[in-house]
């Protein structure tokens, strides 16, 4: 259960922050040739040549990432037009849960829509069956909270005066809050057999 | 300051650890600043310290329109006059500042120039301070939730997207008067509440994108003395930033407008005034 990668998007659809955290578990698919075009521009742009594994101080995210949750990205659009996708007396976070927006190859991909029309984008890698009900449930109010602490960090970035309203988000405080909420996601998902 | 606020409680701790310019008090206005001595405690600051930080910046603002639209250099060559040299050597024996572009303007319009100067910076600080309060206030808030059974057999005949519409591209969606209506409850009911403790007054609308706010008391207004004439000109500097704050708090909602400010003040008050939102369509 490892989050794969993550995106926060502003309210015109610009990226304002997009990461990925993969480890060496993932195999890619032999046949995918955007897998390896993303992998050699990681290469040529991270740090560390060809790893695969993106080290921390690196900030890329694959191409087939970035793809990914663009094309996810249209599937919350259209799921949040009709202003009547929220569960009725949901408050709080609860209310800017989207849901998973759609699955692809071995990844799903969950979205999150604030009011002020920011939103939060995660994939996260699919490995249990789909008859395990109550794990999926789990593992959906894990993901939950983790946009809840994420909402969170966004709001405390913006606070700050010497922000630039609307512009890609540089901040080593919130790089470092989301890579711990991040982690802390998939530590806890190791514990679920 | 220490660092106490707690993230999950946005309408208390909150707001004192982020904006100090909108901090409100505990208990009553005048209580003093109190710093947090334990670690989860949230830090306060005296909301009559706003007051006095807002004649400032009145005042560095307008010193900063002045100096940009040259109207120090004006002063300047009218005191040098018997030199009888043009501006363009103003470089001899004279401090630093470059020589005006416009010079033919007159003093008046450079006077009147450099208070549009403040007037804008002034509200373009308030829209920076409106847009991240709201993001902190629409944290927990989801605006417009499913519509209860009255309007919901309304809008159940109208198609799903009533409420905002996307145009191809995506780039500009237009929000629904219904939705409009609502980010302006909120701004009125939260947002005012969070800044001045109490809501607005009065709420005005003609249902097609213009909308009224009335405040009998505006908080920062209240100590100006009443049928002044210097007293109302700054009042009206003042009201800039109000403007700012409703300007900005809309925008991140997704709703343009343009905001303009009116005076209501009759003899007995100074504190009265109304503001005028219009949505961009």
């Amino acid at each position: 259960m490892a989050l794969v990668s993550l995106a926060v998007v502003g309210k015109r659809n610009e990226p304002l922050y997009i990461r990925e955290y993969t480890s060496e578990s993932i195999v890619y698919p032999a046949g995918d040739g955007l897998a390896e075009i993303g992998l050699t521009l990681e290469g040529l742009m991270s740090i560390d040549g060809d790893d695969m594994n993106v080290a921390p101080g690196t900030e890329s995210c694959s191409l087939r990432h970035q793809f990914i949750l663009h094309s996810a990205l249209d599937r919350l659009e259209e799921l949040t037009a009709g202003n009547r996708w929220r569960a009725p007396g949901s408050v709080g976070s609860d209310a800017m849960w989207v849901g998973m927006l759609c699955p692809v190859d071995e990844l799903k991909v969950y979205g999150y829509l604030t009011t002020t029309k920011i939103k939060f984008l995660v994939a996260v890698e699919d490995i249990f069956p789909p008859d395990q009900k109550q794990q999926l449930h789990a593992r959906e109010n894990e993901i939950k909270s983790l946009f809840a602490n994420i909402h969170a960090l966004y709001v405390e970035y913006m606070l700050n005066p010497f922000t630039n309203i609307e512009s890609s988000i540089e901040s080593r405080r919130f790089e470092e809050g989301v890579k711990s909420f991040v982690d802390a996601f998939n530590s806890s998902g190791l514990s679920v057999a | 300051m220490s660092s106490g606020p707690s993230i999950g409680n946005p309408s208390g701790g909150g707001v004192g650890g982020g904006n100090a310019g909108t901090a409100t008090s505990d208990t009553d206005g005048g209580a003093g600043a109190r710093a947090g001595a334990s670690a989860p405690h949230p830090t306060h600051v005296s909301e009559v310290a706003y007051e006095f930080l807002l004649a400032e910046i009145l005042h560095w603002v307008d010193e900063g329109a002045a100096a940009a639209t040259g109207l120090h250099q004006q002063q300047q060559q009218q005191a040098t006059e018997e030199e009888g040299k043009s501006p363009k050597k103003g470089k001899k024996g004279q401090p630093v500042p470059p020589p005006p572009v416009e010079d033919p303007r007159s003093r008046e319009e450079l006077t009147l120039l450099s208070a549009e100067r403040a007037a804008a910076k002034v509200e373009r600080l308030g829209f920076g301070v409106g847009y991240r309060l709201c993001e902190r206030l629409a944290q927990s808030r989801p605006l417009l939730g499913p519509t209860p059974t009255g309007q919901g057999n309304r809008t159940a005949n109208a198609t799903d997207s009533q409420n905002s519409v996307t145009n191809g591209d995506s780039a500009t969606i237009i929000i629904s008067p219904a939705m409009q209506l609502e980010a302006v409850k909120f701004l009125c009911k939260e947002f005012w509440t969070e800044i001045f403790r109490k809501q607005i007054d009065k709420l005005q609308t003609n249902h097609r994108g213009v909308f009224v706010l009335k405040d009998h008391e505006l908080r920062w207004l209240k100590r100006l003395p009443p049928d002044d004439e210097t007293a109302r000109v700054q009042a009206i500097k003042m009201l800039a930033f109000p403007c700012g704050l409703i300007r900005g708090a809309l925008a991140n909602l997704g709703i343009g407008a343009v905001v303009s400010c009116d005076f209501l003040a009759d003899g007995k008050t100074m504190a009265a005034c109304s503001f005028n939102i219009k949505v961009k369509t």
